[in-house]
């Protein structure tokens, strides 16, 4: 269905971008999505009225005047209209192969709306495919929440955990789109969590643990964890011990520390290790979980804790790039969390396309 | 008087009636009763609260230096503790007493801790460090019924190491075959350190009593855990124990067909003599060191001289002449007496194969053949994939073997014996898993330069 609008210029649609930017998106978007010339027009106009409104939180009148075009043109086309949001994905996914990758990492931001559906506030999370020369977001997911607090909600937790394992397991199928053997040949590739709220949330670790072989999610020094670290018999034995206390003190400059969760299990192949490690002065502790193949019945010695520790410092050389804020998806207070997806997809691909990492599309 | 009012008449706890008023009086007596209780659980909770605390806040102190303020700290923790209310606040104010040298003190704690707790795992705990104090004081006994207690009630973290210690303990008591028992144990619970450290003792003791297969497993065990401080000790120790039978092996095999002369446990009568026809005898003899002897002979216009393989790992038993047998290593022995060029004195070489069969039919040497087209080159040719690295019998072993064939004949004094170490390898110099620290390898490297014509026969040492 073709999306009618004001049949304004290209110059008119797509203030914040040259003309030549925006006709290079323009063709991108075709390529990707197919549609009606007028649609991605829209589309271009869209992404463009989001860079160009006022700084700070922004909606769709303001984007709409930014761009010179009418707020329902655009309210339809991020929640009504039948949009190929794999496409976008995949175009992203292929500008970081799997054989480059050394993680997958995930940012989240907590933004403040007032009319959100449920809650006040909504949890950002996005996706990125780490290369050594590139940060590629290539997956966004929204959940409405109350703010962050002390007390831990049991229902947010999952719905948040839901929300990242979503993201995870989608970006598998998107690889496995655009390279079917890519990632399996790869080898394990962490995912790591930057934001400490999420490391004690056992719901999304046993999600994790279900879609991926190793993962890092950041924690609180302050933490005190369900199942005890593995300790020595000359150890103190306190069960209301936090993360910190279990490696004071912890020294700059020397290589990442990990300790093995004992959660019960069986068997040692599995487990989470909590790593520690002085990172610019300031302390900095994560749940990780290593995978070290073994031969059956061969010991697995040290190698989980090596493992552990070693991307302990991968997490540690990552680093959050803000991309929520850069891309401007934090300031977009859409009501539907489709559209805020939708947004922060063209806002990646657009700057993908900027930073010449999708010439092949636009040629 | 109403009953209401007589029970607050009676809130005090004091019963202040006669006897008309016992039942409302023995009421009132419950009900203090009940209150005194509450106010002790209230107490007791407190108590407890605050001898962790104060715990806690001693080995923060303690870790940061500040030694005085955590010694304050320690002492109302003692002044709060008890073994039924807080075994764990106990535990750490027993370890810091042993560390200042109060063994007395933390004795008393220990056995303290082990009655209030009991089969618990803080009483397994204060077991296990009971037993170390006897150790030191040299109670054997006692601290091999402590560890003995321990083991039953340990938790995960405490049992990899009460079994090791108890296994320890046993050795020393004479009770051998439990302390095997204990050592396996604690290799079962793959702990990081524990179990291949008691894999490791675990091989020693079986090297010890000769049961070689076992201890090789162990061995392997231990140098796939890749740990840091036992791999290493574990690789020396296999590599010296495959060293010991290989050397035991060309003293009983090799060398007495060198000379000529019959072996202690010579060829049985089905095995071929060597003469003119080359074939495969049939593998007579196995021995518990996995090495076979068969014989074979060179063939006309093969080479000029007689030849003896020695199979390392064979399996299999061929019937005829010619037949395959699949081995992991295969040791040739060539000599010719009267001299023919290349192999004018006895050639002794070892060839590493993969686990595919091999044939003895083919020819390692062939001097009818243009020497400069290498006779490895022709080997290979004859075999193909063959030269990968074996992963179960490691090119460090192959050096080894070389290593222990030159030691022996070196020590027999076998002076017309120049030996040649060749390993046919696909890529030819490229051998990872040798071990470069062995002087074996390091000579063999050393003459791999100097190939002549092509030919990858080296000189490895001279006796």
């Amino acid at each position: 269905m073709a999306i009618s609008s004001q049949t304004s210029s290209a110059a008119q649609q797509t203030q914040a971008l040259s003309a030549s930017e925006a006709e290079g998106f323009e063709q991108v978007l075709s390529r990707l999505l197919g549609g009606y010339r007028s649609r991605n027009r829209n589309l271009v106009a869209f992404a463009s009225g989001v860079l160009a409104a006022p700084s700070g939180p922004v909606r769709m009148p303001q984007i709409a005047a930014a761009a010179g075009c009418r707020p329902s043109a655009f309210r339809r086309l991020l929640d009504d209209v039948e949009l190929d949001e794999g496409a976008l994905r995949r175009s992203l996914v292929a500008t970081a192969p799997a054989k480059q990758l050394r993680a997958l990492t995930v940012e989240t931001e907590w933004v403040s709306i007032v009319d959100g559906r449920h809650g006040n506030g909504r949890q950002i999370f996005s996706i990125h495919a780490v290369t050594d020369s590139a940060n590629v977001p290539i997956g966004w997911s929204a959940v409405d929440t109350p703010p962050p607090s002390t007390q831990r909600e049991q229902s947010l937790a999952v719905l948040e955990a839901a929300a990242i394992a979503g993201l995870v397991r989608q970006t598998a199928r998107d690889y496995a789109a655009v390279d079917p053997t890519g990632l399996s040949a790869a080898g394990s590739r962490p995912v790591v969590l930057f934001d400490d709220w999420y490391g004690t949330n056992e719901e999304l670790r046993r999600a994790l643990g279900l879609l991926v072989a190793e993962y890092s999610l950041a924690v609180s020094g302050l933490d005190v964890l369900a199942h005890p670290l593995r300790r020595e018999p000359d150890e103190t034995v306190d069960p209301e011990r936090s993360v910190a206390e279990h490696f004071d003190p912890l020294r700059p400059h020397v290589l990442p520390m990990a300790r093995e969760i004992v959660d019960g299990s069986p068997s040692r192949h599995g487990r989470e290790y909590v790593t520690a490690l002085s990172r610019d002065g300031a302390p900095s502790y994560a749940i990780v979980r290593p995978f070290v193949p073994i031969p059956p019945g061969g010991l697995l010695g040290r190698r989980p804790e090596q493992r552990a520790a070693d991307i302990a410092a991968l997490a540690a050389s990552l680093d959050h790039t803000e991309a929520a804020r850069r891309l401007r998806v934090r300031d977009f207070l859409h009501p539907d969390s489709q559209g805020v997806r939708r947004q922060a997809l063209l806002a990646s691909v657009l700057e993908a396309l900027r930073e010449g990492a999708l010439e092949g599309l636009a040629a | 008087m109403m009953a209401d009012a007589m029970l607050d008449a009676c809130a005090d706890g004091h019963v202040s009636c006669g006897d008309e008023f016992d039942d409302l009086g023995s009421v009132c007596l419950e009900r203090s009763h009940v209150e005194n209780g509450l106010v002790r659980l209230a107490e007791e909770a407190q108590r407890e609260r605050t001898a962790r605390l104060s715990a806690r806040r001693q080995r923060q102190l303690a870790q940061s230096g500040d030694h005085a303020s955590a010694s304050r700290e320690a002492d109302l923790a003692d002044l709060l503790s008890s073994a039924d209310l807080t075994p764990d606040v106990e535990l750490q104010l027993a370890g810091r007493a042993a560390v200042l040298g109060a063994s007395a003190d933390a004795r008393t704690r220990y056995e303290r801790v082990m009655r209030a707790a009991d089969f618990s795992p803080l009483g397994a705990i204060a077991a296990f460090r009971l037993a170390e104090l006897a150790g030191d004081e040299h109670r054997e006994d006692e601290a091999l019924t402590l560890l003995d207690w321990a083991v039953q009630a340990a938790d995960e973290h405490l049992l990899p190491y009460a079994l090791i210690k108890l296994g320890d303990a046993l050795v020393i008591a004479g009770k051998d075959e439990r302390a095997e028992t204990a050592y396996a144990a604690a290799v079962a619970t793959d702990h990081p350190d524990i179990a291949p450290r008691a894999a490791l003792v675990l091989a020693l003791r079986r090297e010890g009593r000769g049961d070689v297969a076992s201890a090789t497993e162990l061995y392997d065990m231990v140098i796939g855990s890749n740990h840091p401080e036992y791999a290493p000790d574990a690789h020396a120790r296999r590599n010296a124990l495959v060293h010991r039978r290989t050397s035991a092996v060309v003293e009983r095999w090799i060398l007495p067909a060198i000379h000529g002369c019959e072996s202690e446990d010579g060829p049985g009568g089905d095995d071929l003599e060597l003469g003119s026809e080359m074939w495969m005898a049939p593998l007579s003899r196995t021995d518990a060191q996995g090495w076979t002897r068969t014989e074979a002979a060179s063939s006309d216009g093969w080479v000029e001289g007689d030849e003896l393989v020695v199979a390392f790992g064979a399996r299999g038993a061929p019937d005829g002449v010619g037949h395959e047998v699949a081995a992991d290593a295969l040791l040739f022995v060539i000599w010719s007496p009267e001299g023919s060029p290349p192999c004018d004195p006895p050639v002794v070489y070892l060839e590493v194969k993969e686990h595919a069969a091999l044939s003895t039919d083919e020819r390692p040497h062939d001097p009818a053949a243009n020497h400069s087209s290498c006779c490895a080159d022709e080997w290979r040719a004859q075999r193909d994939g063959l030269g990968a690295i074996l992963p179960d019998l490691t090119m460090g072993d192959s050096a080894l073997l070389i290593a222990a064939v030159s030691h022996v004949i070196g020590v027999t004094r076998c002076e017309e014996a120049r030996l040649f170490g060749s390993m046919f390898h696909s890529t030819v110099g490229e051998l990872p898993h040798l071990d470069g620290r062995h002087p074996a390898v390091q000579e063999w490297r050393r003459w791999q330069s100097t190939l002549v014509n092509g030919c990858h026969c080296a000189f490895v040492g001279m006796p």
